[in-house]
Formats: structure tokens, C-alpha cells, sequence
């Protein structure tokens, strides 16, 4: 039966890890092995980890994956955060996933919006949508500049911001381009609260002119709720469409318990959707933010 | 595989014949294969469905779960599809996948029960499990597990109606043990299984750096959320409440309460439990119930016990 065949492929997995690196004061991007999850992740889905001392697994957006590997960005809040920050290359760690459902991939022309630690998500997506030729423009915000993808740890990295810095739409410098794996058709704009890198200010300051600019038919966002919101609001206005990947602490991460239970706008009725099971990913205006 | 054949890990609660000792625990294993992404639920002993009422429930406002340092506060307020949704869409998937199963149902009142429990009996379900004391419901069950009159007419009244296995799930949350469960007995129980979560609140009190002040203002951030506790820190609790009981009823004892790990299981049965459930611990290690079994069966082969009945005559604790 189809069923049997299909059992036990969330894992546990254990799995190897390859690389922790530190992109910024409090933010981390781990690498581990594993085939499985690495070739069935997409966009949006989420692996949750057994952290040392702690009941319950940490749930963690897959930042991207290559060959038999794949990548998680973290931000640093608590202990099982902290734990994370103590792998070293060679250690091992418990994993289930990939979890939940990703966003849906369309051909359309599309404005990723990653705020924070939600660029996670956004990056995966960004490089699905450079392999396959989709027309995309990846925004992140952030407070302060994240040296997160391999083309950002090249020397420099700043000053180049620098330069960008006050226009907007511009297209990503061609030798970070060619430093990253994948072809890529996109373009990045960096804004920070600081103005460490890119465009200064808030999401806020910049998105009116970002979305008339690139005039996307769909918008992906990840980020802090308030951001999110925002985003929704505001693509409202231009009839864009949004999918949204949201959070909430977890129990089970797996869709037995109802713990991270949000109320979701259907057909004009409101029921209750598991952010774990039937998300993280949902459209933005059937959010009840 | 040829000499695990041999060993016979078989236990019967009253009529319901269960291959291992091992079940989940009603809440934290869905209703069906949901597992089957990580383990093949037809290995256990039986699954415990999520507490299932008569109407579908949407259940309590957020939030719903706090981790502590070893348990869980939950405040689901038993959202659940309700008993025709369950009947119609996750029972076809039990059936199809040979998976053992015990309904774990709730209600507001008797009246509720007992419909639900014909509706068990009409579809021959082989076992059902009455959830008289969920803590994160305002009406309904709690109240029924602690009073032993109302106790008694519930039981009774279902088990008029119910003929194949029927077992009381029972609380801590009571002054005596030994009373409610030989009520239980009495009015017709099959088996006894305990213990649910137990009331419980956390409060979180942040100081601003500016101190506190008497005039309420934003200088503490309260935070609680109250609910049901359950993980390792109810263990002892649990094993009391079963040694207590053992002595006073004859039905089988289903035990759970924080079990995470084989030593758990042999702890449950040296007090009295004739078979077990593992409920938090699946969020943490969702093939920890499989696991368990081979467990098993691997320590009854390397103590030469043949049954699982020998073996659980040999670690019970002499009262
Ligand atoms: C689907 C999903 C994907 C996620 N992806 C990422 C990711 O790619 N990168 C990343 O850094 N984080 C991500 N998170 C958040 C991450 O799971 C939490 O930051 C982490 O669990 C904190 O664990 P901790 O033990 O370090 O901190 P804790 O000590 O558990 O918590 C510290 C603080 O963070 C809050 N917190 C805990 N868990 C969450 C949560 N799930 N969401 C929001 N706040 C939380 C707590 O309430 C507390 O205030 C994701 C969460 C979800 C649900
Ligand atoms: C999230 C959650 C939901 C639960 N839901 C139910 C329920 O619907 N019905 C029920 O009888 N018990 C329910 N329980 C209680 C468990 O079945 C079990 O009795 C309790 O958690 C103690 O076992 P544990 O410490 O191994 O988790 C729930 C427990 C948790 C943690
Ligand atoms: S965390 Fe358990 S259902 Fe989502």
C-alpha cells in the first residue's frame, strides 16, 4: 500500500554537520547533511530540531540547499538557539522535516520580501526562482547589515552596499551574481535600519516606491508579524497578491496537538488552521492579523 | 525476526486484545496515521485518538502551549473534529491501515456521553476511553471525574449502552484516588487509565529597570497562561496515583504520565500499570512508542522472559 512506503520519511533523521557559520552579532547559518531532506525541502517548509535539555524541538525554515546538503539561518533568542551555536562541523543533530507546506511557486513576476531572520524562506526561494527563470526582485530588511548568502562574505561586501545606497532597483552587482551557484535573473535590494548597507531606513520608508518600481503581479514575505501585516495592507492597495510564512511557538511542529492553531479567513468564515500542518505559508489576506 | 516470534509482548484490556503493552496518549498522536511520516503506527500496541465530542470544537484562544523545564502547560480546550467527522474521514484510514485504536471521548454532559458512546457502539468500535478530566474545558468533563455519584452514573450509563471495551480516564486532580476508581469499577469499567494532565499556571513576571510601582502601569509585564501539566515533572505524581489505586481495584491499569523512555515504562508497571502511554514525548521523539516496543522485545530476549505477563509479574512491587 502507498501508505507503508511512505512511513518514516520525516525522520528522525540524524543528521551531519557541515558548517556553522557567524553572519552577524546574534545571527548563525548552519549547514548540515542529509540527501533526503536536501532533495524534498522546498520554499516555505521548515525542519524542527532536538536541541540539547530542551522537551520540545525547534522549529527552523530551510534556508537553502545544494547537492545532499541544506542550510538554516538562525537568530540567537534563547537556549536552543544558543545550543545551535555550539555545533561545530562533525557533530550531529536530530531532525525531522521537511514540515509543513511551502509557497506556491507561479511564473509570475515577483517581489520577495525577507525582514530579518524571515529572509530564511525568501532566500530558498529567491535561488528556486533564479533556477527556474523566474522574474523576481528579493528585498531584506534587516537592522543592521547580515553577511547571510556567499556572494555577501565576499570581500568588500559593505562598500558595495555603500554604493547601492540610496537607489533603489538596482540589479544585483553582477560578480555577486556570478559567485553564487545558481543563474541568476534577479534583483537585490538591501535595506537597513542603520543604513549598514543598501537603503536606509524601515521596510516602511521604501515599499510604495519598490512595489510601483518593479510592479510585481505576486509578493512572498517572512518576517516579524507587524512587517507582515504591513506588507499585506499595502499590496491590498495595488491588488497584489501575498503569501505570507508565519511563526508561533510550537508543541509538536507535526499537526497533532493544535497548539499553534491561528484563525484564517475562509469563504467568509473563520476557522482555525495549524501555522504547523496546513502552513507556515498562507495568503495574506485571509490572515486575521 | 524468527526468535522474536517467540516472545509473546500480548496484553488484554478486558476484551481488547493489544500485541504490546505500548499505546499513545489521546491528544499527542492526532487521530489516525498521522506518525506514519515517522515510524509505522501498526507496530503499537493501540493509538488514542484525540479527545473526539459530539460537535466539532474549535477550542481555546492562543496561547495554548508553554514549554517548561520538564513539562508542558497546555490550553488546547479540546478542539477536535467531533464524532461524524471522525467517523466519516479517519476511521476508513484506521480501518484501511490495520492500525488498533481506543476513541477517547468527552462530553458536556451524560446525555452527550452516552450519544457518543452509542455512536461508538453502532460503528462496533472495539474500545473507547472517557475523558472525564480534561482540564481546559469550562463546563463538562473535569467535574465528572471527581464527584462519585455523578461519577457513577456516567460510567453506568454509558456501559448500558457500550458493550465492548470501556475505559475511565481518570485524574490526579482528586482528594482520593482509590475512591473514584473503585467507583469507576463498580459502575462497570473495563479498565482504568491515568493520569490525564494536571491543573497548572505559569506566570511570567517581568520587572521593568525602573522597578516595580504600586500604581499598575508598564513597569510588570504579566504573563500566564493556565492549563493542563504533562512531561517528565508529572511522573511522580502519576506513579503514586496508580500504586494507590492498584491496591484497590481488580480491572487493568493503563498508565502514562511523562513516560520518555524505556526505564519509564518498567517504572509504570512496577506500580501497577498492565500497559502504558506515551504522550508529551512523542512531540519530543516522534517514533519514541515504536521504539519502545523493540525495547521490549529486546530486553525480554536478553532476560529470557517468554511473556510479557511474566515479566510484569516480576517487577511489581510488593505492596
Ligand atoms: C515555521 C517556523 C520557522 C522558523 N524559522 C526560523 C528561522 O529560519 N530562523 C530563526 O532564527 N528562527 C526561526 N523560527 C523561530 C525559532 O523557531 C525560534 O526563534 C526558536 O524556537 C527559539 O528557540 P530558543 O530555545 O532559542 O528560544 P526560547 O528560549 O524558546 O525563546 C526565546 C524567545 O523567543 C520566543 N520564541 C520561541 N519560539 C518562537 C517561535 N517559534 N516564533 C517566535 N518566537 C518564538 C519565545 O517566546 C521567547 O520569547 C521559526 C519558527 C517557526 C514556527
Ligand atoms: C497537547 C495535549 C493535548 C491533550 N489532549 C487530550 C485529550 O484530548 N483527551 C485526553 O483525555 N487527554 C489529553 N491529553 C492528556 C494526555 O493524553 C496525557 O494524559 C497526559 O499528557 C499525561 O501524559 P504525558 O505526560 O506522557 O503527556 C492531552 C495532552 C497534551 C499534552
Ligand atoms: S504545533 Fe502541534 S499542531 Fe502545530
Amino acid at each position: 500500500m502507498q501508505l507503508k512506503i511512505q512511513n518514516k520519511i520525516k525522520g528522525p533523521h540524524i543528521v551531519e554537520v557541515l558548517s556553522n557559520i557567524k553572519l552577524s552579532d546574534d545571527t548563525w547559518k548552519l549547514t548540515f547533511q542529509n540527501q533526503t531532506i536536501a532533495k524534498t525541502a522546498k520554499p516555505g517548509q521548515f525542519i524542527s530540531i532536538l536541541c540539547e535539555d530542551l522537551l520540545l524541538r525547534r522549529p527552523f525554515s530551510v534556508a537553502n540547499v545544494k547537492d545532499d546538503t541544506f542550510e538554516i539561518i538562525y537568530k540567537i533568542k534563547g537556549k536552543g538557539t544558543k545550543y545551535l551555536s555550539s555545533l561545530q562541523s562533525g557533530d550531529s543533530a536530530d531532525v525531522i522535516g521537511p514540515l509543513g507546506n511551502g509557497f506556491n511557486i507561479e511564473n509570475k513576476s515577483s517581489l520577495l520580501i525577507g525582514c530579518g531572520v524571515g529572509i530564511a524562506p525568501i532566500n530558498f526561494l529567491s535561488d528556486i526562482f533564479g533556477k527556474t527563470g523566474v522574474k523576481h526582485t528579493f528585498v531584506e530588511c534587516s537592522q543592521i547589515a547580515l553577511c547571510h548568502c556567499e556572494r555577501s562574505r565576499e570581500p568588500n561586501f559593505l562598500t558595495k552596499c555603500q554604493k547601492i545606497r540610496g537607489t533603489i532597483h538596482q540589479p544585483l552587482i553582477n560578480k555577486w551574481i556570478a559567485s553564487s551557484q545558481a543563474p541568476r535573473n534577479d534583483n537585490h535590494i538591501i535595506i537597513t535600519e542603520d543604513g549598514s548597507a543598501g537603503l536606509e531606513g524601515r521596510l516602511d520608508d521604501h515599499l510604495e516606491n519598490i512595489i510601483n518600481e518593479v510592479k510585481p503581479e505576486k509578493i512572498y514575505t517572512c518576517g516579524p508579524n507587524p512587517a507582515m501585516k504591513y506588507i499585506v495592507q499595502t499590496a491590498e492597495k495595488h491588488k497584489i497578491p501575498v503569501e505570507v510564512a508565519l511563526e508561533r511557538d510550537f508543541a509538536c511542529g507535526t499537526g497533532v496537538c493544535m497548539g499553534c492553531v491561528i484563525q484564517i479567513k475562509e469563504n467568509d468564515t473563520i476557522i482555525n488552521k495549524r501555522i504547523c500542518k496546513d502552513g507556515p505559508v498562507f495568503k495574506g489576506n485571509e490572515v486575521l492579523w | 525476526m524468527s526468535n522474536l516470534i517467540k516472545l509473546d509482548t500480548s496484553v488484554n484490556i478486558s476484551k481488547l486484545k493489544l500485541k504490546n503493552p505500548v499505546l499513545t496518549a489521546s491528544g499527542t498522536f492526532g487521530y489516525a496515521n498521522e506518525y506514519d511520516d515517522f515510524m509505522n503506527v501498526g507496530n503499537i500496541g493501540a493509538i488514542v485518538t484525540k479527545g473526539i465530542t459530539l460537535n466539532p470544537r474549535t477550542g481555546n484562544p492562543q496561547p495554548r502551549i508553554k514549554e517548561l523545564k520538564n513539562g508542558l502547560i497546555n490550553s488546547i480546550g479540546l478542539e477536535n473534529i467531533g464524532i461524524h467527522n471522525f467517523i466519516e474521514k479517519k476511521l476508513p484510514v484506521l480501518r484501511e491501515n490495520n492500525i488498533n485504536f481506543i476513541i477517547n471521548i468527552a462530553g458536556e454532559s451524560i446525555k452527550e456521553y452516552v450519544e457518543l458512546a452509542k455512536i461508538c457502539q453502532s460503528n462496533n468500535i472495539e474500545a473507547v476511553e472517557l475523558n472525564l478530566s480534561c482540564p481546559n474545558v469550562k463546563s463538562g468533563c473535569l467535574e465528572f471525574g471527581k464527584d462519585e455519584e455523578t461519577l457513577y452514573k456516567l460510567v453506568s450509563e454509558v456501559r448500558n449502552c457500550f458493550n465492548n471495551t470501556l475505559i475511565v480516564k481518570l485524574s490526579s486532580n482528586v482528594s482520593f484516588p482509590e475512591k473514584i476508581a473503585k467507583t469507576a469499577e463498580n459502575a462497570g469499567a473495563d479498565a482504568i487509565s491515568a493520569i490525564n494532565t494536571v491543573k497548572a499556571m505559569h506566570v511570567e513576571v517581568k520587572i521593568a529597570a525602573s522597578g516595580l510601582s504600586p500604581a499598575r502601569n508598564d513597569n510588570a509585564i504579566f504573563e500566564y497562561i493556565k492549563g493542563g501539566l504533562s512531561g517528565s515533572c508529572i511522573k511522580p505524581l502519576a506513579l503514586n496515583f496508580i500504586y494507590e489505586i492498584r491496591q484497590h481495584v481488580s480491572i487493568p491499569i493503563i498508565g502514562m504520565g511523562g513516560i520518555s523512555c524505556f526505564q519509564d515504562m518498567l517504572e509504570f508497571f512496577a506500580v501497577g500499570a498492565d500497559a502504558i502511554q506515551v504522550g508529551t514525548a512523542n512531540f519530543t521523539h516522534p517514533d519514541l512508542s515504536e521504539a519502545l516496543v523493540s525495547e521490549l522485545n529486546n530486553f525480554m530476549k536478553q532476560q529470557n522472559y517468554e511473556s510479557l505477563a511474566e515479566l510484569v509479574k516480576d517487577l511489581r512491587y510488593e505492596y
